[in-house]
């Protein structure tokens, strides 16, 4: 079910003798809308997907954060101790490390997250099938999933953390290894998720966020501060969906 | 009881093969090795799982030849005592050394061989199963996972990289001295690079709860726990050798 994202004065520093990676960030994000992060790189994008998805304090255990993460009645001061996954799932920007390389075949990939969960369902292929035919990549089922296309892979590893049926998807620059068709298929894709999941997704480019075809995409831009290159706080491009 | 050559037995041979490498005198390792390589292309369960790996297997072979040769010629020539053997271009050979040599290759290249003949017949995928079906900690499983995926990567990576420098006009062709310098100067990029891949792919993985698989979710068939003769024959001869060099040591 979806649920609504709330961030309240969230700053973060690698480390203590670090310059801010975010500064006082305020967001909120209706249940089972969309909004795209679009910032320049050093803004901070990553970085606030990594907190949200609880990677955060794993890997950078001397990182300090201030401020709240609410994510429907769960409300974490800083950032979570832990992975989120399931309920937040999140793709990261090179399609090819999400490949787990320990499976053969595109469904079993995407099995392969459901193995980890431990909720195999009665019928796998249904279930998997589905996903793949909602991403367009059901013609690539039985296919190796290293000897795919940047975009081809993309999706799959989208498919990989869909199947899970994440409350929050964060995609950190989906639309990086996607052409113009591909990007149109990401753009049903995320309606397709409206109402049922609460996605966040980072661009450096405001094309995508804020053509016409995304109109259900509310775009939020993180700055840099032009004199310090530090990041500022950000401000909504576009508040509301259509 | 089975007794055919399945993941476990692989396993159980690949240690019979390094207490082997560390007991047995260097021509009996010499004839293991030989065995291998017949082994590769006569039983079923040794064959290359891809061409890549049936290319590194080869290619192997050719670097093994080189570096036996490299050990034995530098230990005759280094180490002086005994017979001299041979006298080329001014250079002696001597016995103890040529046989120190011997030894020292014979062991290096058996213990490569045999865990190259290990992976190159056993799809990752089916290792990792495996052992994640043995209850191995998670940690252990997906270090193991990266470290063979970076491995199995290198040679495509390193291809790559020199692809990228002739395109820039380096000389890297021209032959096995260029090449050594290319490759020493893209190491320490390479490295690190591969290792800032690893950590990511290990951060996909956990984001997709590699880590807190739980046992219930793993294959059927790597619960099986019958017990293969080959198994219980490779562990049974590792430890007779084991304990027959024991019983020499301890009366010499």
């Amino acid at each position: 079910m979806a649920q609504r994202l709330t961030i309240k004065d969230l700053s973060l520093q690698y480390s203590a003798s670090e310059p801010r990676a975010l500064s006082s960030l305020s967001l909120d994000v209706e249940a089972g809308s969309c909004c795209a992060i679009i910032g320049p790189t050093g803004a901070g994008k990553s970085t606030l997907l990594q907190c949200l998805a609880g990677t955060m304090r794993r890997h950078h255990p001397e990182s300090l954060a201030t401020g709240q993460i609410q994510f429907g009645e769960t409300r974490f001061n800083g950032v979570p101790d832990h992975v989120l996954f399931p309920i937040a799932g999140l793709v990261l920007q090179d399609p090819y490390v999400q490949i787990s390389g320990v499976r053969e075949t595109v469904f079993d990939e995407v099995l392969f997250t459901l193995e980890n969960l431990g909720t195999i369902p009665q019928d796998p292929r249904q279930t998997i099938l589905s996903i793949l035919q909602r991403l367009g990549i059901d013609h690539l089922a039985d296919r190796k999933p290293t000897s795919l296309s940047g975009g081809e892979t993309q999706r799959v590893a989208l498919a990989a953390i869909l199947i899970a049926q994440p409350s929050l998807l964060l995609l950190d620059e989906p639309t990086t290894a996607l052409d113009s068709n591909a990007q149109d298929k990401l753009r049903f894709i995320l309606r397709s998720l409206r109402g049922r999941t609460t996605v966040l997704l980072t661009d450096t480019q405001i094309d995508f966020a804020l053509s016409p075809d995304s109109s259900n995409v509310r775009a939020f831009k993180l700055d840099v501060d032009p004199k310090t290159r530090l990041p500022a706080t950000g401000s909504w491009l576009r508040k509301h969906s259509a | 009881m089975k007794a055919n050559l399945d993941l476990p037995s692989k396993l159980s041979l690949v240690f019979f093969l390094w207490v082997c490498a560390f007991t047995l005198p260097w021509t009996f390792q010499v004839g293991l090795c030989l065995l291998l390589v017949i082994a590769r292309f006569a039983i079923p369960a040794f064959r290359p799982v891809s061409h890549r790996s049936a290319a590194a297997f080869s290619k192997f072979i050719l670097y093994s030849i080189t570096v036996a040769l490299l050990v034995t010629c530098l230990n005759a020539l280094f180490i002086r005592s005994g017979n001299v053997v041979a006298t080329l271009l001014g250079f002696s050979f001597y016995e103890d050394g040529l046989l120190f040599g011997l030894r020292t290759a014979s062991r290096l290249i058996l213990l490569s061989f045999s865990v190259l003949m290990f992976f190159i017949s056993t799809p990752l995928t089916v290792f990792i199963d495996y052992l994640q079906s043995k209850g191995l900690p998670q940690y252990l499983v997906l270090m193991l996972l990266l470290t063979l995926h970076f491995l199995d990567h290198l040679p495509s990576r390193i291809h790559q990289i020199f692809l990228a420098q002739q395109a820039r006009g380096a000389p890297v062709d021209s032959g096995v001295l260029s090449r050594t310098r290319a490759l020493l100067s893209i190491l320490s990029p390479l490295v690190l690079s591969s290792i800032v891949e690893s950590i990511e792919r290990g951060t996909a993985l956990e984001l997709r709860g590699f880590l807190s698989r739980p046992v219930a979710s793993r294959k059927p068939e790597d619960t099986e726990t019958r017990v293969n003769l080959l198994t219980i024959c490779f562990y049974f001869m590792s430890l007779v050798i084991i304990a027959y060099s024991i019983y020499r040591w301890l009366n010499v």
